[in-house]
């Protein structure tokens, strides 16, 4: 199967960032398998019209993620593991029952416990708003 | 007017009529039959949208390619020039330089091709994560031989230097001329490669990818033609015997041969993807 990915110029997004959530959905569905070479900076930007910086940050960023491996010698590389993302949504699914039973014992409502993780997520520290 | 039907004008005629000939037919449009059989041999599928795009490419390419042929030619011609201008000085042009312009054309021509392919970026801008490769393109082999030609004619050239005569200067033209059929292979292939995919969808990306192996198919004859013109007019000097000389000479005609049987090979770029992949 060829993989492609693409750019909205037009998009609020910018480009970096369609590019990378786009290799990370890529690598994650496993469309790209641990020990795949992404192509040069110089191809990708060359294909898709942007500018090579634009192409290194998105590689960084993935390489920060964990998803791939920089090597002078062979370029950009699919990491051969890849971090779990399911642990992480079983860890967060589990939070969310143990708040879901801790609000019925409250004889709360869904909507009153939405609204009250709205909140939670603006004002308590650490998280992102 | 009679001055004008001697046979040094004949020759420059016929040579206006090739050169005419030669323009005129690469820039004449892409036929039906034409455009069907480069897709079989490269192995690609060109329909509805994109048969006007690829039938573009192939004409502008075409001209480009057989328009620096005809240059060169004219070039290659200038004794024949002299001839009806100068005939005392005829003779200042009649060297390796002059002789080989027609395929020092050629390969110029193909590689001016592929820079000026016609590239048109659309909004959406999509690209596939295959990694291309000058392999993809060509066949090692040629890019090896037009290698190999360097060191050899250098050889020869230093075994012909060695020669107390007055063809031991000449020798060192031809290992020069190989340096720069290896450099303009290699910067050919270099663009084939790196010229963006501006094209979207997978019919249309095998096209450009066809048009891409074809590009370099076409550099890589003109660069054999070119080394091999070169290499053996060195080994002719080094080695200017009888028989052996004879050979030689006859070797560029075959040269012809591999360049037009490159042009015209068959190549599945996929196929060769998945070989070194």
């Amino acid at each position: 199967m060829t993989v492609t990915v693409a750019i909205e110029i037009d998009s609020p997004t910018p480009p970096f960032e369609q590019l990378r959530q786009q290799l990370d959905g890529q690598i994650r569905a496993g469309h790209l398998l641990p020990g795949d070479r992404l192509p040069t900076v110089r191809q990708l930007s060359g294909d898709l019209g942007i500018a090579k910086n634009t192409v290194v940050r998105a590689y960084r960023a993935l390489e920060r993620d964990g998803l791939v491996t920089g090597e002078r010698r062979r370029g950009t590389i699919v990491a051969e593991r890849i971090p779990d993302a399911t642990q992480r949504e079983a860890e967060i699914t589990a939070a969310a029952r143990q708040y879901v039973r801790d609000v019925r014992a409250q004889g709360g409502s869904v909507n009153e416990a939405v609204a009250a993780v709205q909140v939670a997520f603006n004002t308590v520290d650490g998280d992102p708003a | 007017m009679v001055h004008m039907l001697t046979g040094d004008w004949l020759s420059l005629y016929v040579l206006w009529a090739v050169t005419v000939a030669l323009i005129v037919a690469g820039c004449r449009p892409i036929t039906d039959r034409q455009l069907e059989r480069w897709a079989v041999r490269l192995g690609v599928l060109v329909k509805g949208d994109h048969e006007r795009w690829a039938r573009a490419q192939l004409r502008r390419a075409r001209a480009i390619r057989w328009t620096a042929f005809a240059l060169g030619l004219n070039i290659g011609a200038l004794p024949m020039y002299m001839n009806v201008i100068d005939v005392d000085r005829a003779g200042d042009f009649a060297n390796a330089a002059v002789a080989i312009a027609p395929f020092a054309g050629a390969a110029l021509g193909s590689v001016i091709a592929e820079i000026a392919l016609f590239q048109r970026r659309p909004n959406r801008r999509a690209a596939t994560l295959t990694i291309r490769h000058w392999r993809d393109y060509v066949d090692r082999v040629w890019i090896i031989a037009i290698a190999a030609a360097v060191p050899l004619s250098a050889i020869a050239a230093l075994v012909g230097s060695a020669r107390a005569d007055d063809v031991s200067r000449l020798v060192w033209f031809g290992p020069l001329v190989c340096v720069v059929s290896l450099l303009a292979v290699t910067l050919g292939v270099r663009i084939v490669v790196n010229r963006p995919v501006v094209v979207d969808g997978a019919g249309a990306r095998r096209i450009d990818d066809a048009l891409r192996a074809d590009g370099a198919h076409h550099i890589a004859g003109a660069a054999i033609a070119l080394s091999a013109f070169a290499l053996t007019g060195t080994l002719g000097h080094t080695l200017w015997s009888g028989v052996v000389a004879i050979v030689f000479a006859l070797v560029p005609f075959l040269a012809l041969g591999v360049w037009h049987g490159l042009a015209t090979t068959r190549w599945n770029v996929d196929q060769a993807r998945l070989q070194h992949a």
